[in-house]
């Protein structure tokens, strides 16, 4: 646990003390926030779908983004041969990687919902907050398989461009910045089968005091098995690389 | 005695490059090796098979008899790969924090004090230059007292003020320690003050190996330096003739033989000056009677 503690540390200090990395992905959902969400957010309830949708696109950003970007670099930076010597077992690295995406993901909800508190009517019951904050660490089981996947099969050099090809344009069709029924007619039909529709189904029921319907769960279920088929591949080939 | 570190019938190769085959090496606790040979010998090969970085392709690498990767081994060994790149957002400080959290040490005052980090500790990483990131990861290897060190060129990037100084800290550790310690290197001056062994390879195979005394008389070289007004272009008895100036410098297995031609063939040399061959000369030797 203490080794845990530990790498959880210096990995988030070590983005911490990188201004792009925080307004990246902590500043920007909050700025798309308040200039996209907080001018139409009306009643609460629409007040709190917007929220969860700007919470759902921060916490896709810092899992599927850090832990793609931070995997692919361990391949090339003697930083990670250096750890691999240590007495610490994979997992826990793996862990404390986690760990620190949390804190991230912890601080970008908790601003976005600081934003919301001060400038809508958002305001979420302690019932549809457990379903919130349940959605979200589903979301983020989801994200982080996505993030594994980027990992192991980029590049360090196109980790970076290829997650930002994917987010942007997941986040948009899924319906995280706008709600899907304004979403063009041609996007709207792909909508339906993304993962971040799925996964946006779920927390706006959970801001509703609802359960998602089947299908959003089965949805999130499937892309989940199907991305970790990928990084279990992904993983195993790198295994085999990086001995070989 | 268990062997601190066995290499059993090792064959690793990249691609279609074969780097070792049938490779068969140990080390005992307690030594300290030099592992010397030309770029693209296999030194770094070695280490990277030692610590467990790389897997061979047949055979194996065994350290204190356990699989050299072992979990449980990673505690006892130290490695300090040639290029160390340090998070640059991270300080000194941190660093150190992180190695010693793993190895159960104390704030490693005295060794800071010696490797000369103690002035780093609030610097940023990234701040560092390359001799002081050499220092830290000279640290790093050394915080807790593992048994076996090995060192990928140990002092590449330091001046020659620091690299005396780091060994310094070296011999003092391993007297103080009795670990044992490979180190790969292609600075003769470090061999000589730091290896009791050295083992000479070149594409995988061991040229030689043993105590730098011994390996001094096996492949025993003289030198014989020399002054002449023409130009002398080879000596049959000479295995390597340098000119500076009007001075010369010959080398060869017995100085009498090089004696006998130089004074049959050249009756106008003086200044004669006859010594045992430097280290460099001997492994340079070896790798050349390789390569032919």
């Amino acid at each position: 646990m203490k080794l845990i503690l530990v790498h959880t540390k210096w990995m988030f200090l070590e983005l911490w003390r990188q201004p792009a990395y925080v307004v990246s992905t902590i500043g920007f959902p909050a700025l798309f926030y308040l200039i996209f969400a907080v001018p139409e957010s009306g009643e609460r309830p629409a007040a709190n779908m917007l929220l969860g949708s700007f919470a759902g696109f921060a916490v896709f950003g810092v899992f599927f983004l850090q832990i793609g970007v931070s995997l692919a670099q361990e391949r090339t930076r003697s930083w990670y041969s250096y750890l691999r010597i240590l007495p610490v077992r994979g997992v826990q690295l793996f862990v404390a990687r986690l760990a620190s995406a949390s804190i991230f993901a912890i601080l970008a909800v908790v601003a976005l919902a600081g934003l919301a508190i001060w400038q809508t009517e958002a305001l979420l019951t302690h019932g549809e907050t457990l379903r919130f904050i349940f959605t979200l660490l589903c979301g983020s089981f989801l994200f982080c398989l996505m993030g594994l996947c980027l990992g192991f099969w980029c590049t360090e050099r196109a980790a970076l461009p290829v997650g930002n090809l994917i987010y942007l344009p997941l986040s948009f069709a899924g319906g995280l910045w706008k709600p899907p029924s304004i979403l063009p007619k041609a996007i709207r039909d792909v909508s339906e089968f993304l993962p971040t529709r799925y996964f946006g189904e779920t927390v706006w029921a959970a801001v509703r005091g609802e359960w998602a319907g089947a299908s959003a769960w089965w949805g999130l279920v499937t892309y989940s098995a199907v991305f970790g088929v990928v990084a279990f591949v992904g993983f195993r080939r790198e295994s085999a690389r990086r001995s070989a | 005695m268990l062997e601190a570190m066995k290499f059993d019938q090792v064959d690793k190769g990249y691609g279609a490059r074969k780097v070792f085959q049938n490779f068969n090496y140990s080390v005992r606790p307690g030594e300290c090796v030099a592992f010397l040979g030309a770029n693209g010998a296999g030194k770094s090969t070695f280490l990277n098979l030692a610590s467990g970085l790389l897997r061979p392709d047949q055979g194996t690498v065994a350290l204190f008899g356990s699989v050299a990767g072992d979990y449980r081994l990673k505690s006892r060994i130290r490695f300090l790969p040639q290029e160390l790149v340090f998070p640059p957002q991270l300080t000194v400080r941190e660093l150190l924090e992180i190695a010693c959290a793993h190895y159960r040490a104390d704030w490693p005052t005295r060794l800071l004090a010696d490797t000369g980090v103690d002035e780093l500790l609030s610097r940023s990483a990234g701040s560092l230059s390359g001799g002081e990131v050499r220092r830290i990861g000279l640290a790093l290897s050394l915080v807790g007292d593992p048994e076996l060190i090995m060192l990928d060129e140990p002092t590449s990037s330091l001046d020659l003020e620091g690299q005396k100084s780091i060994q310094e800290v070296l011999v003092s550790h391993l007297r103080r320690t009795g670990a044992t310690m490979i180190f790969s290197s292609h600075r003769m001056a470090e061999v000589e003050a730091l290896g009791g062994r050295i083992t000479v390879i070149n594409r995988g195979r061991v040229l030689a190996d043993g105590p730098t005394d011994s390996i001094r008389q096996q492949f025993g070289m003289s030198k014989v330096s020399f002054s002449h007004d023409l130009t002398i272009d080879s000596l049959a008895s000479a295995k390597t003739l340098r000119k500076l100036e009007n001075l010369y410098e010959a080398i060869g297995p017995d100085s009498d033989n090089l004696l006998r031609e130089i004074i049959e063939r050249f009756p106008g040399a003086r200044d004669f000056a006859v010594q045992k061959a430097p280290l460099e000369d001997v492994i340079f030797h070896l790798w050349s009677k390789e390569s032919d």
